[in-house]
C-alpha cells in the first residue's frame, strides 16, 4: 500500500481504518467454491457476510453465466433445463440436485 | 570352443525348464471380464470415442481414475451428452474401468479423506499454482486422483474452457493469461506429477488381488458419540462382489459405558483389488462404506456413513480374523485420571495374556479374545504417557492429574441449510472437544502435550464477528445439540431477516468443560452456509 495514495474521501477512510481483514480465499474447507468474488459458500474473508443473499433472489443471474459451475448448475450449456422457474425466490423448493445417483 | 556349445545348451535348457516350471501368473482381471468390459465401452462410448486400430478408445484409454472418478465421468456423459445407460451397465463399466485403468493404493493414499467424504477437511500442502487453477472450485483431491499425460491434461483444460467460458474471467484467472497458463505450465506440471504410466500402477496390476471373504473385526470412532467395536462377516458372491453382515456395539468414550447395538446386512464390491465399496442397512438406516484394503488384503480402513448424510459417520479400522492379525486395535478411553477408578474397553483380535498398566491397579471385568473390559486405578505418581499391555502387545495410554486445556475439532467447520420443503437435505456439522495436559514442559501447544481424548462439555454457539452480530446470525442459523452437533436452519429466504436473507451464519462454537472449581473453554469457527445442487462423490 505504500505506493498507493488515496484520492477521494472513501479511500482516505480506508487507509485510516484499523480494521484489517486477512483474505484467505484458498484456506477454507475442501470443496468450497470460494474465490469467484464472492464464492458460493464462503466469501473472501472466510465469512458469509459478503455472499449474495438471499441467493434465491438472483440465482439465475449468477448461474446463467456459470459463475459457480462446481456447486450450482449452469444454465448456459450444461444444465439448460435446470428447474426452469419463473420466480426462484418463491419457487426455490422446486430446484433439484443434478448429479444422477446410481 | 567345443565345450562352449554344450554348456550354453545346458544353461538355456535349465533357464527354459525354470520358466516352464512356474505356472503363468493368473491375471487379476480375467480375459472374459476384459472382453465383456470392452464390449460395454464399445456399445456405450464408441459413438463419440473413436476406437483406433490398436484397440484404444479416444480419451478413455489415456486416463486412470478411482471408481468414483469413472462414475462421475459416466454421469457427466449422461447429463451433458445425453448418454442413456442402464444402471447395471453403469456399475459394470465403473468396475471394468477401475480394474483396468485404476489407481494403485499408494496413488490414492494422500487423498482418502476426500474419497471417504470426510466433512470439514482443509487440504494442506497444495501447490499454489494448482490450487489457484483447480482448487478454487474443486477439491484438490479431485485432480490428484486422476492420472493423464500432458496432452490429456490439456484436453481437460479445453473441455473446461469449452464448457464454462466464464472460467477465464473469474477471480484468480482474469488477472493473467489463463489459457496460456493452463495449457502450458499447469498441464506440464500435472503431466509430471500425475502421469498415465507409473511403476506403482504396473506393480499393483501384477500383485495378487486378494479375496476379502472371511470374518473381520472392526473398531471405529463416531465423532461426538463414542467408539464402536464389532464384527463384519463377508461371503463371496462372485465377480468381486460380497454379502456382508454386521454386529456392532458402541461404547461411550467418556465413561466406558456400553451403548446401542447396530446390526444389519449389506452388499459390497471391490474395485481395483482394494477399493471396498459397500451399502448396508443397519437398524433400518441405509449406510455406505468407502474403505481401502491394505495390499496384503488383511486390513481395511475407511468410513462408514449414512447414505443421506455423508457427514454423519464413523472412521473404521477392520482386521481380518486370522492368526497373523493379533493385538490391540483400540482402547476406550485412552486416558486414565489418577486416583479415579475408570472402566476401559480394549478391542482387538486374538487378545490373550496378562493385562497390565504400570503404575495402576487393573481388575478384569470381562474378557474375550476381541473385547476386554477392565477397571483401572492409577496412583498420583504415575502421571504422564503410559501404556497398557495385553500379552505381547501394548498401546499408549495417558495417565493424568487434571485437564490443562481444551481444543475443539474441527477448528473450522461447515454446515449447510437444507430441507424446508426443498429437496436438498441439511448438512450438519459435528464438533468434539478434546482435552490435553501441558506435558512435562508445562507449556501449552508444544509437542509433549498429551491428548486425553474427547471430554464431556457444554456446547454453545455465538456470533463470530460484529457483522454476524448485526445480522443476528446466532438467532437464525441453527442450534447445537448436547453432543456437539450443529443442526442448521431451513433453506430458503427468511422474510424475518434483513433483506430476507438466507439462514446462513458466521458463528463461533464454544465448548466449556467444568472440572470442580475450574472451567476450561475453547472455540472453533463455523460457517453455516447455503446448499449445493451439484453433489458428486468427489466434490
Amino acid at each position: 500500500m505504500k505506493h498507493l495514495k488515496p484520492l477521494n474521501k472513501k479511500a482516505h477512510r480506508l487507509t485510516q481504518s484499523d480494521e484489517k481483514q486477512e483474505v484467505f480465499a484458498m484456506q477454507t474447507v475442501a470443496g468450497c467454491t470460494t474465490s469467484t468474488d464472492p464464492g458460493w459458500e464462503v466469501d473472501p474473508f472466510g465469512s458469509v457476510a459478503s455472499l449474495c443473499q438471499p441467493m434465491e433472489a438472483d440465482l439465475y443471474g449468477c448461474s446463467d453465466p456459470c459463475w459457480w459451475p462446481a456447486a450450482v448448475p449452469d444454465t448456459v450449456n450444461t444444465y439448460p433445463d435446470w428447474s426452469k422457474l419463473e420466480n426462484t425466490r418463491k419457487n426455490w423448493r422446486k430446484l433439484q440436485a443434478v448429479f444422477p445417483e446410481d | 570352443m567345443k565345450f562352449i556349445a554344450p554348456i550354453l545348451s545346458i544353461l538355456l535348457l535349465t533357464a527354459g525348464l525354470s520358466a516352464c516350471s512356474e505356472a503363468p501368473k493368473k491375471s487379476n482381471v480375467s480375459e472374459a471380464e476384459k472382453v465383456t468390459g470392452r464390449t460395454l465401452v464399445s456399445d456405450n462410448c464408441s459413438g463419440c470415442h473413436m476406437e483406433a486400430e490398436d484397440g484404444t478408445f479416444s480419451r478413455i484409454s489415456f486416463i486412470r481414475k478411482t471408481p468414483e472418478g469413472w462414475d462421475m465421468n459416466i454421469a457427466r456423459m449422461m447429463i451433458f451428452h445425453g448418454l442413456e445407460i442402464e444402471p447395471q451397465d453403469r456399475r459394470a463399466l465403473v468396475k471394468y474401468l477401475a480394474d483396468t485403468q485404476g489407481l494403485a493404493p499408494s496413488e490414492t493414499a494422500a487423498h482418502r479423506d476426500i474419497l471417504e467424504r470426510k466433512h470439514n477437511v482443509i487440504e494442506q500442502g497444495v501447490d499454489p499454482d494448482l490450487a489457484a487453477m483447480c482448487a478454487r472450485c474443486h477439491t484438490y483431491a479431485r485432480v490428484a486422483l486422476q492420472r493423464r499425460d500432458k496432452a490429456e491434461w490439456q484436453n481437460l483444460v479445453h473441455m473446461h474452457l469449452g464448457q464454462w467460458a466464464s472460467i477465464e474471467y473469474q477471480m484468480l484467472a482474469r488477472e493473467r493469461d489463463w489459457r496460456a497458463d493452463a495449457l502450458g505450465p499447469v498441464a506440464e506440471k500435472l503431466g509430471k506429477l500425475y502421469p498415465l504410466k507409473t511403476t506403482a500402477w504396473t506393480d499393483w496390476q501384477k500383485a495378487e488381488w486378494k479375496d476379502m471373504s472371511g470374518s473381520w473385526y472392526m473398531v471405529g470412532h463416531v465423532p461426538g458419540i463414542g467408539d464402536m467395536g464389532g464384527s463384519m462377516t463377508v461371503k463371496a458372491a462372485g465377480e468381486g462382489k460380497y454379502q456382508t453382515a454386521f454386529n456392532m456395539t458402541f461404547t461411550d468414550d467418556n465413561t466406558g459405558a456400553e451403548g446401542i447395538n447396530l446390526t444389519g446386512m449389506g452388499k459390497s464390491i471391490v474395485h481395483t483389488g482394494y477399493e471396498w465399496r459397500g451399502t448396508a442397512t443397519l437398524n433400518d438406516v441405509k449406510y455406505r462404506q468407502i474403505w481401502a484394503a491394505s495390499p496384503d488384503g488383511n486390513r481395511m480402513t475407511g468410513r462408514f456413513f449414512k447414505k443421506d448424510h455423508p457427514e454423519d459417520g464413523m472412521t473404521i479400522t477392520a482386521w481380518r480374523n486370522i492368526p497373523e492379525n493379533n493385538g490391540i486395535m483400540s482402547i476406550v478411553p485412552a486416558a486414565l485420571k489418577a486416583g479415579k477408578a475408570t472402566e476401559i474397553v480394549i478391542s482387538g483380535l486374538n487378545l490373550s495374556g496378562d493385562i497390565s498398566i504400570p503404575g495402576a491397579e487393573v481388575t478384569v471385568k470381562q474378557a474375550s479374545d476381541s473385547r476386554i473390559v477392565i477397571s483401572a486405578l492409577a496412583q498420583d505418581g504415575a502421571t504422564g504417557p503410559a501404556k497398557i499391555t495385553v500379552g505381547n502387545d501394548s498401546a499408549p495410554l495417558a495417565i493424568y492429574l487434571q485437564v490443562d486445556y481444551l481444543k475443539v475439532t474441527p477448528e473450522y467447520g461447515i454446515s449447510r441449510v437444507g430441507g424446508g420443503g426443498g429437496p436438498i437435505p441439511k448438512v450438519a456439522a459435528q464438533f468434539e472437544a478434546v482435552g490435553y495436559t501441558f506435558g512435562p514442559d508445562g507449556k501449552q501447544g508444544t509437542d509433549d502435550d498429551v491428548n486425553l481424548g474427547r471430554l464431556p462439555v457444554i456446547w454453545q454457539v455465538d456470533n463470530y464477528s460484529p457483522a454476524a452480530a448485526a445480522m443476528q446470525d446466532v438467532k437464525y442459523a441453527g442450534h447445537i445439540t448436547e453432543n456437539g452437533t450443529f443442526i442448521p436452519a431451513v433453506a430458503g429466504p427468511n422474510p424475518e431477516r434483513k433483506y430476507g436473507t438466507n439462514n446462513a451464519g458466521d458463528l463461533k462454537v464454544i465448548a466449556s468443560y467444568h472440572n470442580g472449581t475450574r472451567t476450561l473453554t475453547a472455540e472453533a469457527h463455523l460457517i453455516a452456509t447455503v446448499q449445493r445442487w451439484n453433489n458428486p462423490p468427489i466434490m
